[in-house]
């Protein structure tokens, strides 16, 4: 299969890098124009020059002009959007009694607002034109409470059913809303903090533990399953959660 | 008022337990326990102060007929049925494992203990509660009805169907004025997990999946049972609770 998604145009935040990127060149290999948007410019133009027919923008998610202006250029160069991944996203340390009001802030900002805004920027032309695919990145911290991790826990959380009641408003008009919620990915920026090089093997081995398969996940694993999502094979599939985690949540 | 509170597998464990907390409230309980033995070992040492207020029937709740008869000897001896405790359940032998390993005849007899047995114990008291416009089904759910434990695949179908025939029970009487909730305890000590829990090593690993570090008691989920039976819990219909230290929170 490599034109699940051909001729369509998918919007990525945080898509210079991690799972974002990888989400891209996954779509890009099913015939998709790539727009990544990404908090520093220049690394978002560099890894949209890896890709065909893509673009890469600057934008701050938390940033209502920002998103503004960054969508408005997106529909310029390519005209529409189709598909909508909401993976910019940012973890962090603490559990409640410890966590400061910016960090609870920030937290929400970025997976929260940033959800919020980019959506609300795609929306009205999906909207217009009757057909279009949200996916939202939710966690499996959206699902089951994670030690230390409580504003994590609470943005993801939110997501998770911010997904729901966006697949209540606009299903009926043409645009698909689902989450992924991923387990950990190791080998990315926000993977090598959430498994810092200073945990102890036992530690990591608890960790490992909680995953029947076995392993941490990969990029790719994430990106094959946002592009099922984003893709007309899902037709029929919204506002669902859809975890990808290893069978973390299973047990 | 008191009420007649039909409990299965009341002979050892969270049954006997929840059998004694209606007891000392004032309550009448219809007594139900494939072990025989083991009933008349309660009625002499647990339950000789209440004798009138109990009565024991020996049989297997997955036959029709020993449920009906259960029923029946409920109703003769106080009239009627007010609330039903769906405890009987197993976890199967140590061949019910993963699903390849499990032998057929040790799913079924799981699947039958743990949930045809609900089946026909409120195919069997529902008539008489529907006439009366009341009734609560308590059910002996698990947390492995929400989340899986790794090779125990019939327990985990089982407990699952559990929940689900919950909710089947509140879709359909709730508006006959009867409720039906699913507890779903997770590691409790009784009979059931002993052999697990007597192991150090294995017990050590348990507790420290659980968020509140330790393991329930049967007078946990008698306490539990008994707040969800009673007036004070008359919104709560089709709901399954985790009462489980936190383990499915994390």
């Amino acid at each position: 299969m490599a034109d699940r998604l051909n001729g369509k145009v998918v919007a990525i935040t945080g898509g210079a890098a991690g799972i974002g990127f990888s989400t891209a060149e996954a779509c890009a290999r099913e015939g998709a124009k790539l727009a990544l948007i990404d908090l520093n410019g220049a690394d978002a133009e560099a890894s949209a020059a890896k890709l065909k027919d893509s673009k890469g923008y600057a934008g701050n998610v938390t940033d209502e002009a920002a998103m503004t202006t960054a969508f408005d250029a997106i529909l310029k160069d390519f005209g529409q959007i189709d598909g909508l991944v909401n993976n910019a996203g940012i973890a962090g340390f603490a559990p409640m009694h410890e966590e400061t009001l910016e960090g609870w802030e920030r937290m929400m900002a970025v997976n929260v607002t940033g959800t919020f805004l980019a959506s609300r920027a795609v929306l009205p032309g999906m909207l217009e034109r009757g057909t279009g695919a949200i996916v939202n990145f939710g966690s499996v911290a959206g699902m089951v409470g994670i030690p230390t991790m409580a504003s994590y826990c609470a943005a993801k959380g939110a997501i998770v059913n911010m997904t729901r009641q966006m697949a209540a408003d606009y299903s009926g008009k043409g645009v698909r809303v689902n989450a992924v919620n991923p387990g950990t990915v190791a080998s990315t920026g926000m993977g090598k903090q959430l498994l810092g090089s200073d945990m102890d093997p036992e530690t990591l081995a608890k960790r490992l533990s909680k995953y029947p398969i076995g392993r941490f996940g990969e990029p790719k694993d994430i990106a094959e399953a946002v592009v099922f999502l984003l893709s007309d094979q899902a037709a029929f599939v919204t506002g669902s959660l859809f975890a990808v985690d290893g069978g973390m949540t299973a047990i | 008022m008191s009420r007649v509170v039909y409990v299965t597998g009341a002979a050892s464990g969270n049954g006997l337990s929840i059998a004694n907390r209606f007891l000392r409230s004032g309550d009448k309980v219809v007594a139900v326990d494939v072990d025989g033995d083991g009933l008349g070992r309660c009625q002499d040492e647990d339950w000789k102060e209440y004798s009138d207020q109990i009565v024991l029937h020996t049989g297997d709740v997955t036959l029709e007929e020993d449920v009906d008869a259960s029923i029946a000897a409920g109703r003769k001896a106080f009239g009627q049925i007010d609330i039903l405790v769906n405890n009987a359940g197993i976890t199967g032998n140590e061949q019910a494992s993963t699903v390849h390993e499990t032998p057929v005849a040790e799913f079924d007899r799981v699947m039958a203990v743990n949930v045809r047995s609900i089946f026909l114990i409120c195919r069997a008291a529902l008539p008489e509660m529907i006439e009366r416009g009341s009734g609560v089904i308590v059910n002996i759910a698990s947390v492995a009805g929400m989340v899986a434990f790794p090779g125990r695949a019939a327990y985990t179908a089982s407990k699952g169907a559990v929940i689900q025939l919950t909710r089947a029970l509140t879709a359909d009487y709730a508006r006959h004025g009867i409720r039906a909730v699913a507890l779903c305890p997770g590691m409790i000590e009784t009979p059931m997990t002993k052999w697990r829990l007597d192991q150090p090593d294995l017990r050590q690993a348990i507790v420290d999946r659980i968020p509140q570090r330790e393991i329930g008691s049967a007078e946990d989920v008698a306490d539990a049972v008994f707040y969800f039976a009673g007036p004070e819990a008359r919104y709560f219909n089709g709901a399954a609770l985790a009462m489980d230290g936190g383990y499915v929170s994390i």
